[in-house]
């Protein structure tokens, strides 16, 4: 394959699971610069959701969080978290790729990690990192353990009711910080935009409930009442105030109604000088004189005038702006600007005869007086005029006054009434009368011109008039007499005219209002602004707070000479975007209580009463935080690193890679969409798998324990339900999820380790165990775990309403309906991809497949469609953490032999300062005890322990950390060290083994020799193995604690070995495994020995004719065998094996013999083993007695030599499991089921009217591989299932045999007669294994499969070093998986061939040559044949190989030998540190 | 039972073929439809098992059943299968070549019910209760069975002596006659 030219040294990385974090380290450690690219805040995707890995049962972040931390330091990675790939062009080996950065508002570099912005934060959303199953504040981070550290806060579209306030009060931040019973704060945050808190949470007509999205799932937040709630429970006088500036201006405000006292306020704060002006005796306009007193007390009205005043106010009463005081004078005294707020005072005349007899009075006028007390009233029965709230204010009034009986006339009916609703219902509880569709046409009088009645018309609906109430028309002929004393007209207000004396110049508006720029407030006279009533006619009280703080924003660019308009109005987004409204309980909102209607007669005592401080906390809860963050600045005062900024924007960066490679994992499908049977989403006791694992999970919202959502109840019996939304064509999700059996049964296990009672039950179709010692954890599940497993689909999932409990009826073994109840059941919910996934391929352009995975070929499985862009993980195809990291490091793999030739052109490497010299310093100790979490803290005692580490000797100081291994500590451990002078470092934590060396290099990087730090593990030896005696872990974590400081002390400094390395490969094996590696490693640039055993190269692959998918192995096949063969790099041993290695990871040697007798000796940097697997010799079912019995491997040789039988078979049997999962061979064969599927399609292929019969234990066609089951079902094949127990039986019947097996579903024998019976035969490892074990000091598990590093996270490495396993080998595995891994450990191996020079630990062994009495014990007995005799003839240690296992020093009888590190010295002064304290 | 070109030996009645077959073949015996099953106490074979014998081509079993005859046709089993498996397209394949009177079934008085209610609805545009009662007991000779419930039905006004012909009786002949039903 042509590599393409001048390519860029770099790649980028989509996903930052385990996936992408594997590929981006194996990328940047072997010379290329890495773009990682992850949606979240951080990295750690799925894997680190999980509670624990199986087979081991590890815990998942324990064994991740060293990899996340690695990504985190290492160099040439440039993680890009909280972004998202926007722009792909260019080629393969040239993109250029642009990337959005989404806005964390929080600066990453100043950000501590220190969390405080999340506690004060106090927003509450649900926490997909939980499966949301807890909460989280808007300001958060993925998990503890992830990279980066910084904090992110989750923005979505401002509130709608933010938007929809007139005064643009931060609705959604008042409303969350009385949540959380910060009332202070609430009215602080209120008074940005509103100086009158109080008054508007008792008039304000709340247009921000009617937008309220809660009312979309119940009823809206009672908001305006939560501002009253909160505004009644602070001292004014207690609120912070931001600083002014005093300025020199002046400023006039005419007016003290609520447009002026807000454009008062905010200019005060501006810092101008504010004087009120306000025509009548008292301030606060309409507020005072126009709203009554029982609905809005003047207490209240005083204290928030009172508050404004506070600022430096001055406000002047009975001083009107009219012919004696007009904005000339004003300006002549001083006044640099003026607004007018002056309302609109008068009542609009009815215009009907008689209007000016004694006794009619305009509603305005009666209501100041009332107001004012200087009405004393003698009014009985009068009429008051009109719809809005002045009527009925007017009316509810004069009940207060002593009326008997009020009426008011209202020409329309009560719908298009423009009063609140409220207070329309208000009035009539307290007896008013209304009478709808009626107008007044005269007012009657007596002789002394006083009111004696209203003549009025009946009126009717007509047509709809512009403002779209329906035009009311009299109805002729209709009138009538309403006997009243007095008559009130309040059908609207307008201007005093007196205005436009004292305002010469003012424009008017066509509706006799002053013209105002809408969007400035400045009138027609410069300097002079407007609003509220006065610029829009009457209007609420809101929108005149509001007009006056822009007018007041205006005033104060005008006064600094700025543009007033620019930027405003400020925009709002067209689509906005919120977060979807949670699945959650209606709950009604909380209703204010009120006065009876008998105690608020006679009086002005305040009608609508506060809420209780629980009911408005629980009201205030109710809110769904649409905007997530609520803007409320409670974190920007909390960060004490000043690193939050709300005004931050996102970002785009540009950068060139030569190739990308996707990994952004899965989806969970919610299985209330999908199966709704199951009741999940209505039965809260219904969960999911990776909600389950949340709850095992320590750091999860429960701290491990398994507890019911429902009551918190410990659940006993568990039910797990398999195939949830997987093997379900009929939903359109007809893959297996691959991973949902083995986790099921983890969990099974789990929750009965946390909880020795639970009673765990497993319904599932068909148990896929297919993985390596999968099946030992299930039989073991099974056997000894008390795991109950139940082979049978549950149709529904049916909750009892009074228990929670979850009735399950299901078919048993013996074909009989059971019903059961469980106290939990978790759904097994299927695995996808997501939408951003499949958007992402389509803007890459590549290719889905049905089952919208990547779709890639069984040769070339980490290549999408689209050269240049590789695929890992479950972006391809639903599949385990262990494949997944196989394909990560496969498609570094492949990226790395396309831009080989730009290695190490784009990295830089790390520099460490210049090692400190302690020797000869004082030891200073620094301790750091960690909490894992709660992982320790839960059970030892840490602050006990930090304790008495302080009063050890040399230790100047102590201290216990959340977690140790973050990297936010990393940072503080380099000021630590800095400041206290530390010349050496304990850390009590978890295990050495997987994170000693991160907390070495952080002390290389703070100057100090890595080896001057010890760990003790306090986590694993402490809190974990003495869970239940709390006291005495702590003891023990005291103990180890003190023993390690000893130690410490007497540490020293030790250098690293550094040694050439080797660029050329070894590689075992000439099968598809083999050559896949070599090819990719030649290609790299490496040399490569490529030794096969046989004549031939291909090894399995040759007897295959098709994969699964239909693709023919054959051309591929032949031309690996011809690229190896014509490979320049590649030197060939054919018939040839490999002996005699020595050496050492970056320098083996060995020899190559042929059977023709050549040999040559070859030196290499790494090795791979890929010697593969072969199907085994079935000893049953009459194979080898009768000629109809063959295995699958003869079958296809039959079908690739096109067997004229074939097309004459009439039967053909398939049977699974022959010698595998048995005694002999406990594990399953992995390819058989898939196998006997693709030979029964392929048979029915040759002859259309064969009938297919396999007979199988459990189908194992896992992950995309279901399809060709479906497919083989659907073509007629029968699949019968059967028991180890009772095995199929076979008997000769002529040229055929009889298989006679058991249905299990009609519990009846059935007897086929096969034309002919094909055996799954197991599938056994290569014989010359073991020897290979011994050569490289590998290790082979009891059945001859060699073992991996690590189960989980290193599937292709082996524990010696350079060593690398791919293929069949490792366990049994089709072709796809084979090459993938191939590729992997190619890629593994460039890793260290690509160094120039490695460094070997400093943990060795020494000997001191004058002890050293020769006698060769050290020599027989070290493992890794480290010793030799020098030319001296004394021992010495190849420090290469010295792996520091401490053997030759422990053996050497004149204790010539010493391990470093561990020296005799160290070990007994622990040792008598722990003694002398027991003593 | 004996496997052997089973889906064309079966009497009478044959196995669903074509597209039918494929859906049914496409059955993994998870036992979800029995598990949902309404009726699935009453019936001797569970629908799951009747997929099973419809796969092994052993219809003859389903024929003699009773639980073919107890199905609600609710579609319970088909709404919750996961390979979209009609348990009662299933059935009435088999129950239209029963009615047919292809083949004999153990269970006769079922079919003469139903040939019994169909004629009478194509008679009266409507169910008769009295001549449909009358019909069905000459067919099957049971003529004692049931009295009891038929005294009280009477006694109830449920049994009317002479038949109404509902509005729209020629339109109900009119689907009888599009129909292949004899």
């Amino acid at each position: 394959m042509a590599q393409p030219k001048d390519v860029v040294g770099a790649a980028l990385v989509v996903g930052g699971g385990i996936a992408g974090v594997q590929a981006s380290l194996d990328l940047a450690e072997s010379g290329y610069k890495v773009y990682l690219v992850e949606s979240q805040t951080g990295i750690g995707g799925r894997m680190a959701q999980l509670d624990k890995t199986f087979p081991t049962n590890d815990c998942s972040t324990c064994i991740f969080s060293p990899k996340l931390v690695s990504v985190g330091q290492n160099p040439n990675i440039e993680l890009l978290s909280y972004g998202e790939v926007d722009d792909v062009a260019g080629d393969e080996g040239h993109f250029k790729v642009r990337i959005r950065q989404k806005s964390r508002y929080i600066y990453k570099d100043k950000c501590k990690a220190c969390g405080d912005c999340a506690t004060a934060c106090p927003v509450a959303v649900p926490n997909q990192f939980d499966q949301k199953i807890s909460n989280r504040a808007a300001t958060y981070r993925l998990f503890p353990q992830t990279i980066p550290q910084s904090f992110v806060i989750d923005k979505a579209d401002r509130a709608p009711c933010v938007i929809a306030c007139p005064a643009h009060i931060n609705v959604q931040g008042y409303v969350a910080l009385i949540s959380k019973g910060k009332y202070k704060e609430a009215v602080e945050l209120i008074y940005r935009n509103l100086p009158l808190p109080g008054v508007l949470g008792r008039v304000c007509p709340h247009p921000c409930e009617k937008v309220c999205r809660r009312g979309l799932k119940d009823q809206p937040v009672s908001i305006c009442k939560l501002k009253r709630f909160a505004a009644d429970q602070v001292d004014y006088s207690t609120l912070t105030l931001p600083e002014i500036q005093p300025k020199p201006e002046k400023v006039a405000i005419i007016g003290s109604g609520p447009a002026g006292l807000s454009c008062a306020y905010y200019l005060a704060l501006e810092g101008y000088k504010v004087t009120i002006f306000e025509a009548g005796p008292v301030l606060g306009g309409w507020l005072r004189v126009g709203i009554p007193e029982y609905r809005l007390p003047r207490d209240l009205l005083d204290k928030e005038i009172q508050h404004i005043l506070d600022l430096g106010v001055d406000a002047r009463t009975n001083m009107p702006l009219g012919p004696n005081l007009t904005i000339t004078d004003l300006k002549a005294q001083g006044y640099k600007a003026v607004y007018l707020g002056v309302g609109c005072q008068k009542g609009a005349t009815l215009n009907i005869k008689g209007e000016e007899a004694q006794g009619v009075i305009q509603g305005v006028d009666f209501l100041r007086q009332a107001a004012l007390g200087a009405s004393s009233n003698n009014i009985k029965k009068p009429v008051v005029i009109g719809g809005g709230n002045v009527a009925i204010d007017a009316a509810r009034t004069l009940v207060r006054l002593g009326s008997n009986e009020v009426t008011i006339l209202y020409r329309r009916s009560r719908d298009e009434m423009p009063a609140y609703a409220e207070e329309v219902s208000a009035a009539l509880e307290e007896g008013v009368k209304i009478q709808f569709l009626a107008a007044p046409v005269e007012v009657t009088t007596n002789g002394s011109n006083a009111v004696q009645g209203l003549k009025c018309i009946r009126m009717e609906l007509g047509p709809a008039d512009q403002t779209g109430r329906r035009r009311p028309v009299p109805v002729e002929g209709s009138e009538f007499v309403i006997e009243t004393d007095a008559v009130i007209p309040a059908i609207g207000q307008v201007i005093d005219p007196d205005l436009w004396e004292g305002a010469p110049g003012l424009a008017r508006s066509p509706w006799n209002t002053i013209q105002v720029d809408p969007v400035t407030a400045a009138t027609a006279i410069d300097g002079v602004f407007a609003g509220g009533d006065a610029g829009t006619g009457p209007a609420t009280v809101v929108e005149a707070v509001g007009a006056g703080h822009e007018a007041a924003i205006s005033i104060a660019r005008y006064l600094r000479g700025e543009d007033v308009a620019a930027g405003r109005p400020a925009k709002t987004p067209e689509h906005r975007e919120y977060p979807p409204i949670p699945e959650m309980k209606a709950e009604a909102r909380a209703v204010n209580p009120e006065l009876s209607v008998s105690e608020r007669m006679k009086n002005f005592g305040e009608v609508e009463l506060a809420f209780s401080e629980e009911e408005a906390l629980r009201e205030a809860n109710r809110c769904l935080n649409c905007g997530v963050c609520s803007e409320c600045m409670e974190c920007v005062k909390a960060c004490p690193a000043g690193a939050i900024d709300h005004s931050i924007q996102d970002e785009y960066l540009d950068v060139d890679v030569g190739t990308i490679i996707l990994s952004t994992g899965y989806e969970l499908i919610d299985p209330s969409k999908i199966r709704g049977e199951f009741s999940y989403g209505k039965a809260p006791n219904v969960i999911t798998n990776m909600e389950f694992e949340r709850m095992l999970s320590a750091s999860g919202p429960y701290a491990g324990e398994v507890k019911r959502l429902s009551d918190g109840h410990h659940p006993k019996k568990i039910a797990w339900i398999q195939c949830v939304g997987s093997r379900d064509p009929q939903h359109g999700m007809p893959h297996c999820s691959a991973v949902c059996c083995m986790a099921s049964i983890k969990e099974a296990v789990i929750a009965k380790e946390h909880d020795p009672n639970v009673e765990p039950t497993i319904f599932y179709m068909d148990m896929r165990a297919y993985g390596k010692d999968f099946d030992a954890y299930y039989e073991r599940a099974k056997n000894q775990g008390g795991v109950r497993f139940i082979r049978s689909m549950v149709s529904r999932v049916v909750e009892d309403p009074k228990t929670h409990n979850l009735n399950i009826t299901y078919v048993d073994d013996n074909q009989q309906l059971a019903a059961e109840s469980f106290d939990l059941v978790v759904l097994a919910a299927g695995l996808t991809t997501s939408c951003e996934s499949r958007e992402l391929s389509e803007k890459l352009g590549i290719d889905l497949n049905e089952s919208f995975f990547a779709s890639t070929d069984s040769f070339r499985p980490v290549e999408t469609s689209r050269p240049g862009v590789f695929v890992a993980g479950m972006l391809q195809g639903p599949k385990d953490i262990p494949q997944t990291v196989m394909e990560a490091s496969a498609a570094a793999g492949a990226s790395s032999r396309l831009l080989a030739s730009a290695r190490n052109t784009m990295t830089t490497k790390e520099q460490f300062p210049p090692q400190r010299d302690v020797v000869g310093e004082e030891p200073r100790i620094g301790v750091f005890i960690c909490r894992c979490g709660i992982n320790i803290a839960n059970v030892v005692d840490v602050p006990r322990v930090v304790e008495h580490v302080k009063t050890l000797p040399h230790v100047v100081f102590a201290a216990e950390k959340l977690f140790t291994c973050s990297q936010d500590t990393q940072e503080e451990f380099l000021k630590i060290i800095e400041e206290h002078k530390l010349n050496r470092v304990v850390v009590s934590a978890c295990s050495p083994r997987t994170h000693e060396p991160m907390f070495q290099l952080t002390l290389e990087k703070a100057g100090l020799n890595p080896y001057l730090f010890t760990m003790t593990n306090i986590r694993d030896q402490c809190s974990w193995v003495h869970g239940y005696d709390k006291e005495r872990a702590t003891l023990k974590a005291m103990d180890l604690a003190r023993m390690a400081v000893a130690r410490a002390a007497l540490l020293a400094p030790l250098q690293k070995s550094k040694m050439e390395v080797v660029s050329n490969a070894l590689v075992l094996g000439g099968g598809a495994s083999g050559m896949v590696s070599a090819l990719n490693l030649a290609d790299q640039g490496f040399q490569v020995y490529l030794v096969e055993k046989s004549d031939k190269l291909g090894g399995n692959a040759l007897f295959i004719e098709k994969t699964i998918h239909g693709e023919e192995i054959k051309p591929f096949v032949s031309d690996l065998i011809t690229r190896v063969e014509g490979h320049p790099k590649i030197d060939l041993f054919k018939e040839a094996f490999f002996g005699d290695l020595s050496g050492h990871v970056g320098h083996f040697k060995g020899t190559i013999y042929q059977l023709d007798g050549r040999s040559r000796q070859v030196e290499f940097g790494a090795a791979i083993v890929a010697t593969g697997a072969r199907e085994s010799q079935p000893t049953e079912y009459l194979y080898g007695e009768h000629k109809a019995v063959e295995t699958q491997h003869s079958l296809e040789e039959r079908i690739q030599a096109g067997d004229p039988k074939l097309s004459e078979l009439k039967n053909a049997v398939f049977v699974q499991c022959v010698g595998s999962r048995c005694d002999e061979r406990p594990y399953c064969s992995k390819i058989c089921c898939s196998g006997s599927v693709r030979l029964a399609l392929r048979l029915r292929e040759i002859n259309p009217d064969v009938k297919n019969y396999v007979i199988y234990r459990d189908l194992r066609t896992y992950g995309l591989l279901e399809k060709y089951y479906q497919e083989a079902r659907q073509a007629g094949t029968v699949f019968i299932k059967y028991d180890p127990e009772a095995k199929p039986r076979v008997e000769a019947a002529g040229d055929k045999v009889n298989v006679i097996v058991r249905d299990p579903v009609l519990d009846q024998d059935v007897t086929i007669p096969a034309d002919v019976l094909t055996l799954a035969a197991a599938i056994d490892p290569e014989e010359g294994n073991k020897e290979i074990s011994q050569l490289f000091k590998v290790t082979t598990n009891s059945y001859g499969y060699f073992v991996e590093a690590h189960m989980k996270l290193r599937p292709v490495d082996f524990t010696t070093e350079g060593v690398f396993l791919a293929g069949m080998a490792h366990y049994p595995k089709p072709i796809d998986e084979s090459i993938a891994q191939a590729t992997a450990a190619a890629q593994r191996a460039s890793i260290l061939l690509s160094k120039k020079e490695m460094t070997f630990p400093g943990v060795i062994s020494k000997v001191d040559p004058e002890k050293c009495a020769v006698c060769l014990t050290c020599v027989r007995l070290c493992p890794y044949g480290a010793p030799f005799i020098n030319e001296e003839h004394k021992a010495e240690i190849v420090p290469a190989l010295c792996q520091g296992c401490g053997i030759c020093s422990s053996v050497c009888p004149g204790k010539a030998i010493q391990l470093q590190h561990f020296t005799d010295e160290q070990v007994f002064e622990e040792i008598d540190t722990l003694l002398g304290a027991a003593s | 039972m004996e496997q052997s070109n089973m889906q064309a030996s079966s009497g009478k009645v044959t196995a669903p073929s074509g597209e039918l077959a494929s859906i049914i073949n496409g059955c993994y015996q998870c036992g979800k439809c029995s598990a949902g099953c309404p009726v699935a106490s009453e019936m001797d074979l569970l629908p799951h098992q009747m997929v099973r014998l419809g796969v092994l081509g052993d219809v003859q079993r389903i024929v003699n059943s009773q639980s073919i005859w107890l199905c609600l046709t609710c579609h319970t089993c088909g709404a919750r299968c996961p390979n979209g498996i009609d348990v009662p397209a299933l059935l009435d394949h088999i129950r239209h070549q029963v009615v047919a009177g292809k083949i004999e079934t153990q269970q006769p008085q079922v079919p003469a019910f139903h040939t019994t209610f169909m004629q009478n609805v194509r008679r009266f545009g409507r169910v008769h209760e009295l001549s449909l009662v009358g019909t069905y007991k000459m067919k099957t000779k049971t003529w004692f069975a049931d009295m009891k419930l038929g005294l009280e039905m009477f006694r109830k006004g449920k049994m009317h002596i002479m038949p109404k012909f509902p509005f729209g009786n020629s339109a109900v002949k009119e689907i009888f006659k599009k129909s292949s039903l004899k």
